[in-house]
């Protein structure tokens, strides 16, 4: 096994404040959350794996100081068990066997089945789904009009909601890894607030406005 | 390429600044031995990275030597041995000035033509030169360019028009760092640093391209005149260049890098936006 301290990228004798604080910064950088429908979320969640096999190893050896059985359980129970990709629990679905092709990182095919439906029968979980292909494979603009087709066609589901603020989030640089906002408004020594404003503003616009579901 | 690909120096270490400063050194060396001096003037920061990026996924560091150069004859730089990565980048280099080349022939004024047409009689000999040495890149790239010349003459949409370099860069990745352990991250952070540069030279020349008539995916997609406010539409592409660090970052954090992590991680969360920054301000050009 791969020395624990290590993975959290601290030194052995770093103290518990600094192994936590180690470990919630991974735990942010990892979290299911920011790779939701990507390909690479398998990646992330081996990762996160590691992460809290790491720091429950750490914890123990440390005999439990600075919360470790409260820890553990936090971590057991919210991040080994991603919920986030999950296209197989949609109650209901016209497009199961879409789904599953996506599930399995078959896009191409996915694509191809999604091409095949006639324009008619294009309902708001069809263009769920075809923005789900379009961002896998990096279409991020066909991605975003998908997601929002689907939000007006159907502006009370959530999952295509969820889809389309994501994504727009990352647009705005507000997503986990946050984009380029914060850094040129520093190196300009503007009015940083004030973008952050207009920043959220639009990302209010984004959001609310297809048929008048906000966020 | 185009020099987007760069870390904001003011926020590197100074060990990290001369780990960074040895591959490009490195790659500028390498240019001269493989291509002669007159190669030397087209090092792109662009490859620097690639390079940088395949060293940083090998078991073992290229030895750093001090060497002297034109542009330092008194004060040697640390400079990385000539390697299989700067010898990659360096081929590439040669390939893609090629048809950037070709390509200003075409678009550029009357001055740039004729500069041009006077490499271009380099170019082409390096160009066979570099073919013989990387026959997969080569062929990948001469693709790539005929999907890309197919797509503007058809005026599709952004995310095809950015297609084929995101696949090109995904590609030469994948060549350069011949490692099967990060396939697939090194794929998707290829394809969306391509989509990168591509989407940032279209910001770039949007005003360009819009007195000269050429093509443009952003101009064509938001169907833009000269009357268009510009500025407005620099900042609605802004998300979509957004959109690709992002997923160049997500991509990076699974990625088992070696060295120079901090250089990296410096130009995906620093450089490139403030890279970005300038070009949807439109103070890049004038940086250059």
């Amino acid at each position: 096994m791969t020395d624990p301290y290590q993975v959290l990228g601290i030194s052995s004798n770093a103290s518990d404040e600094e192994v936590k604080a180690a470990y919630r910064k991974l735990v942010k950088k990892y979290h299911p959350d920011n790779y939701v429908n990507n390909p690479l979320a398998d990646l992330a969640t081996e990762k996160m794996k590691e992460i809290n096999e790491a720091y429950n190893t750490v914890v123990t050896q440390r005999g439990g100081h600075g919360g470790g059985s409260s820890h553990s359980g936090y971590s057991n129970a919210g991040y080994s068990s991603s919920t986030s990709t999950g296209y197989a629990g949609a109650s209901s679905s016209n497009f199961a066997h879409v789904r599953s092709m996506i599930n399995a990182g078959q896009i191409g095919q996915a694509q191809s089945v999604l091409d095949a439906v006639p324009i008619s029968q294009r309902d708001a979980e069809w263009h769920f789904l075809m923005g789900s292909v379009m961002y896998r494979k990096g279409w991020v603009n066909e991605a975003y009009i998908n997601f929002q087709n689907a939000c007006r066609q159907d502006p009370n589901n959530p999952e295509y909601k969820e889809a389309l603020n994501r994504l727009s989030g990352q647009m705005n640089g507000f997503g986990g890894f946050g984009g380029g906002y914060n850094v040129s408004n520093q190196q300009q020594g503007g009015c940083t607030s004030c973008d952050i404003c207009t920043g959220l503003m639009c990302a209010d616009c984004l959001c609310g406005g297809f048929g008048g579901g906000g966020c | 390429m185009f020099g987007y690909i760069r870390p904001f120096q003011p926020e590197l270490k100074m060990r990290e600044y001369e780990a960074y400063r040895s591959v490009y050194c490195g790659l500028c060396h390498t240019l001269g031995k493989r291509y002669t001096f007159i190669a030397r003037f087209f090092l792109t920061y662009d490859l620097t990275w690639l390079a940088m990026l395949t060293l940083s996924l090998q078991q073992e560091s290229p030895a750093v030597c001090k060497r002297r150069c034109v542009s330092a004859p008194f004060r040697p730089h640390p400079t990385c041995v000539q390697n299989e990565a700067t010898d990659f980048a360096a081929d590439c280099a040669m390939l893609l000035l090629y048809y950037k080349l070709k390509d200003n022939l075409h678009d550029a004024s009357l001055p740039h033509k004729i500069a041009a047409a006077i490499l271009l009689l380099f170019s082409t000999f390096a160009k066979r030169k570099a073919e013989k040495r990387q026959p997969e890149a080569a062929e990948r790239i001469t693709k790539a360019m005929q999907a890309q010349d197919l797509a503007e003459k058809n005026r599709v949409g952004i995310d095809a028009a950015a297609d084929p370099t995101g696949q090109m860069m995904a590609v030469l990745l994948l060549i350069s760092a011949h490692n099967t352990e990060n396939e697939r991250i090194l794929s998707r952070f290829g394809y969306f640093m391509g989509r990168w540069v591509y989407l940032m030279d279209a910001t770039d020349d949007l005003d360009q391209d819009i007195h000269s008539g050429d093509y443009n995916p952003f101009a064509c997609a938001w169907k833009l005149n000269s009357q268009s406010d510009l500025k407005a539409a620099r900042k609605r592409a802004q998300a979509f260049l957004n959109s690709c660090l992002y997923e160049m970052q997500a991509a990076f954090a699974l990625l088992s890098v070696r060295y120079n992590a901090g250089v990296m991680e410096n130009t995906l969360t620093l450089g490139l936006p403030h890279m970005q920054h300038t070009v949807v301000e439109q103070t890049f050009s004038k940086q250059r």
